[in-house]
């Protein structure tokens, strides 16, 4: 595997974010996208259209794991039209607990995966997002499940 | 009529009485005794009479219907008997303490022995599987058949499915049924609230009806039933061994050949509530919602913007 290091540390300190920093090995059929992103920290794609992609949030409520876990859940199942099909307990590199939730999609036809990860710090919420065409992310994901336990957080 | 005929008739006579005391005339008319000391039975009328077996308990079997030896009461004498009728002797009736027609602990497991092996051809759990859970009936508590139906409003509907079986597997249930909006499960039902919260998580609830049947009282009369015909069962296979009339092998094999298929079905339905016992039913019908449908239309809304950036939309938009 290529190692493609993401650091996003100057580039949270450039846009105010508090400085919060996440470093993730994103897999070898993936390219880091260098663009600035209004919303993203980082985002990679395949070349088949698997895309992963990270936020960093200010915590400023200082919000549980499971408050933002329940807020993600009941945004995208009540307002967004997607399917929770599974979700589960995980951790990343350094050490921290998260929660995954596996939601489906059905969008022009297609069918799609989305999985957002989220990690909960007392100053920042960590959001790993990975989708794509179901027939393309299911090529991917062990790929993209790995990335995303290679998750560090500082 | 010589003396031997008249001896072989007066033989045959016998072996009738003996015969409809044993079966209470032909009905299915078992008087039993439950634990707290009440008597179930569909004859009240007629006349009880106590068998004590070779083991001392006592059964009590009604009469149900008249009986021309209504006030015949008689006892097996003896195991090793001579094969004579003269090893059955009358005797006064004996009341037999009420503990004795409680379900011995060999027969509580007796529902325990065979699982029914699924509801449908399209199960996929084992039979080590479903006998396991079915061994788990812990008969020292209420028994309950809980089932559940459940309407899911989902977008997807086939994904959805293969996600709730996942569930399914994880608590070591299994299929029952699929279709393309249905679909039927059975979990252990020690994870049965388990396996329906999270099903119930996989789409929005449209409808949901969850009961809990309480069959103690039947499962337990059920078994002292069973125990009561197996031993008149014992009882008709010794007097078959002393029967010396072809007329008379006839008559107990007939009853004989009826008690046993009473047994049968009476341990079937056992094991089928034994099974119900031990695996929750849960139906879950599907309904496919289409892009953008919302069930709740709750206008609350959390006053964090990035929230609402979240989907496929943005992430996918390179």
């Amino acid at each position: 595997m290529t190692m493609l290091r993401s650091i996003f540390a100057a580039l949270l300190l450039l846009s105010g974010c508090g400085g919060a920093t996440s470093d993730l090995t994103v897999p070898d059929d993936f390219v880091v996208l260098d663009e600035e992103w209004e919303d993203y920290q980082m985002r990679a794609t395949n070349a088949h259209g698997a895309v992963l992609g990270v936020r960093e949030v200010d915590n400023d409520v200082e919000g549980s794991l499971s408050f933002w876990v329940d807020a993600v859940k009941n945004r995208l199942r009540n307002r967004g039209g997607y399917a929770l099909l599974e979700e589960s307990d995980v951790s990343a590199a350094s050490g921290h607990d998260g929660h995954q939730l596996r939601f489906g999609h059905d969008q022009n036809g297609s069918s799609y995966q989305y999985w957002v990860t989220l990690f909960v710090t007392p100053d920042t919420v960590y959001v790993v997002e990975a989708g794509g065409r179901t027939e393309v992310f299911e090529e991917a994901q062990p790929r993209v499940e790995q990335a995303i336990a290679s998750l560090r957080l500082d | 009529m010589t003396t031997a005929t008249y001896r072989e008739s007066m033989r045959n006579v016998w072996w009738a009485a003996a015969l409809a005391v044993l079966v209470g005339c032909g009905g299915s008319a078992y008087s039993y005794a439950d634990e707290a000391g009440g008597t179930h039975g569909s004859a009240r009328s007629a006349p009880s009479y106590d068998y004590r077996s070779e083991g001392g308990a006592a059964e009590t079997v009604a009469a149900s219907a008249p009986m021309p030896m209504a006030d015949m009461e008689m006892s097996l004498g003896s195991s090793s008997g001579s094969g004579d009728f003269d090893d059955w002797e009358s005797v006064e009736e004996e009341p037999e303490p009420q503990a004795a027609m409680e379900p011995a602990p060999e027969r509580q497991q007796l529902a325990q022995a065979q699982p029914s092996g699924g509801q449908g051809a399209t199960g996929t759990a084992t039979q080590a599987q479903q006998q396991q859970a079915t061994d788990a009936v812990d008969l020292s508590q209420p028994l309950l058949i809980y089932t559940a139906h459940l309407v899911l409003g989902v977008y997807e509907v086939e994904a959805t499915q293969e996600a709730i079986l996942g569930v399914v597997r994880e608590v070591e249930g299994f299929l029952a049924q699929r279709s393309d909006q249905v679909i039927v499960v059975r979990v252990p039902a020690a994870q049965f609230q388990t396996a329906l919260d999270r099903i119930e998580d996989a789409g929005d609830v449209l409808s949901r009806n969850v009961e809990a049947q309480d069959i103690s009282e039947e499962y337990r009369d059920l078994a002292i039933r069973i125990r009561n015909a197996e031993a008149m069962r014992d009882r008709l296979e010794r007097l078959l061994q002393q029967a010396n009339t072809v007329e008379a092998a006839l008559s107990v094999e007939r009853e004989l050949q009826r008690i046993t298929e009473m047994i049968e079905r009476m341990k079937g339905r056992l094991r089928f509530l034994s099974d119900r016992v031990a695996f929750s039913t849960i139906t879950i019908n599907f309904r496919a919602l289409t892009q953008g449908e919302q069930i709740n239309q709750d206008p609350f809304r959390l006053p964090f913007g990035w929230l609402d950036q979240l989907g496929l939309s943005t992430l996918l938009s390179l």
